[in-house]
C-alpha cells in the first residue's frame, strides 16, 4: 500500500478524486458532516506520501551547483580570503563574457574585515589579467592600509594592475608556475590632443609606479626598465615574470604556495597579537 | 577609465552594447540590483547597503540567485 500511495503525490491529480468517489452519495444531504469525516481518515496516508522534507535538500543541491561545495561556511574563520579574480571591474560594467571581480563589493567588504573582532588576517589571492586602473588601485590601497596582517599569494596570474594589488600586503607569495606581466598603460579608442594625452597616462602610470615601489622591494629605475623593455611580449613592450623572477628583481617576497601564505599570515597574527598584549 | 589589461580590448569589450536590465528590489531591508531570470528568481548584481557585515554575508554574493517578489 504505502508504496502504491508513494507513486500518488507525483502527479497533484490523484489527491482530490479519492475523495469524489468515495463520497458522492454523501454530499446530496449532508454536505457539512461527510466532509468532516474523511479527513480524519484520509488525511493520514495523503500526509504520509507528502514528499518528505525536499526543502533542505534543494538548498544543498543548489549550493552545490552555484559555489560547488554542500554548504557555504559561516565567517568561523579567523582569516578572510579575498580572491581576485578575471577582469578588475570598474566605473563601467563588462560584458558578460568576463569573469569580473566587483570593486564596489571588495572596498565594503575590506572595511567589513577592518572593524570585524573575529576577522583577524586576510589572504588574497589573486589571478587576474588586469582591469581598470582606478578600482584595482583603489583596492591596493585599501588593503596597503589594512591594520590588520594581510598576505597575498599570485596564482596562474597577477598582470598589469594586479601587479600593485599583489604587492600591497604585508607579505607577497607567487606559486613557482604563476607570471606577472609588466608593461605600460595605454589608451584604447580616440585620442584627442596627443601631448595632453600622453602626460595623462604618464601621470596614471606614475601613480602605479609610486605605489608599487613604495610597497615592495623594487626600485623605480627596476621597475621602469621592465616596463618598457621591448623583445620579450608579442604584442606590447614589458616583461613576464615567472615565478622567482618576481623575486629575483624584489617585486614579490617569497616564491610560495597555499601552505606557505596560510603559515606565514598566521605568524604575522600571532605577532601582531603579542605586540597588542605588551 | 582606463583599463589596463593583458587581455586583447577586442575581447574584453566583445557585445558590449547588450547590458541587461536591472531591477532594484528591497529585500530584509537590503537594496539589492538584480537581473531577472526565468522563473521568478533574479541574479544578484549588486548590494547597496551600509552595514560592512552585509557585504561578507555569503547570500549577499554577487552571482546569488534571490526570490523575486518576496519582500
Amino acid at each position: 500500500m504505502p508504496k502504491e500511495k508513494a507513486f500518488g503525490p507525483a502527479e497533484p491529480a490523484p489527491a482530490p478524486e479519492p475523495q469524489g468517489p468515495d463520497y458522492l452519495p454523501g454530499p446530496e444531504v449532508p454536505v457539512p458532516p461527510t466532509p468532516v469525516a474523511p479527513p480524519d481518515e484520509k488525511p493520514v496516508p495523503e500526509k504520509k506520501t507528502s514528499r518528505p522534507g525536499k526543502k533542505p535538500e534543494a538548498a544543498v543541491t543548489g549550493n552545490i551547483k552555484e559555489m560547488g561545495t554542500p554548504s557555504v561556511p559561516h565567517p568561523t574563520s579567523n582569516i578572510h580570503i579575498l580572491t581576485i579574480i578575471g577582469q578588475i571591474e570598474g566605473h563601467l560594467v563588462l560584458p558578460a563574457q568576463n569573469k569580473t571581480t566587483r570593486y564596489e563589493h571588495i572596498i565594503p567588504q575590506l572595511a567589513a574585515i577592518e572593524q570585524s573582532p573575529e576577522i583577524e588576517g586576510v589572504l588574497v589571492v589573486l589571478n587576474t589579467v588586469g582591469g581598470d586602473v582606478e578600482a584595482g588601485l583603489a583596492i591596493a590601497e585599501l588593503v596597503a592600509s589594512l591594520t590588520k596582517p594581510s598576505v597575498s599569494l599570485v596564482l596562474g596570474g597577477g598582470h598589469s594592475i594586479g601587479v600593485p594589488i599583489a604587492v600591497s600586503t604585508a607579505y607577497s607569495y607567487i606559486a613557482n608556475t604563476a607570471t606577472m606581466t609588466i608593461h605600460p598603460i595605454r589608451l584604447t579608442g580616440m585620442v584627442i590632443g596627443v601631448p595632453q594625452t600622453y602626460e595623462y597616462l604618464d601621470k596614471m602610470q606614475d601613480r602605479v609606479v609610486k605605489f608599487v615601489v613604495k610597497n615592495s622591494g623594487i626600485t623605480e629605475e627596476k621597475y621602469r626598465e621592465l616596463m618598457f623593455r621591448t623583445g620579450e611580449l608579442a604584442r606590447d613592450i614589458g616583461t613576464v615574470l615567472v615565478g622567482k623572477d618576481a623575486v629575483q628583481v624584489g617585486l614579490i617576497d617569497e616564491v610560495g604556495g597555499l601552505g606557505s601564505s596560510l603559515k606565514k599570515l598566521k605568524e604575522l597574527i600571532a605577532e601582531r597579537k603579542r605586540h597588542k598584549s605588551s | 577609465m582606463i583599463l589596463w589589461t593583458v587581455m586583447p580590448i577586442e575581447l574584453v569589450l566583445e557585445n558590449a552594447q547588450t547590458a541587461p536590465a536591472l531591477l532594484e528590489v528591497q529585500q530584509e531591508g537590503r537594496l539589492l540590483l538584480v537581473e531577472p531570470q526565468p522563473g521568478g528568481q533574479g541574479k544578484l548584481v549588486r548590494l547597496i547597503s551600509s552595514d560592512p557585515s552585509d557585504y561578507l554575508n555569503p547570500s549577499w554574493q554577487p552571482g546569488t540567485l534571490v526570490q523575486l517578489g518576496v519582500h
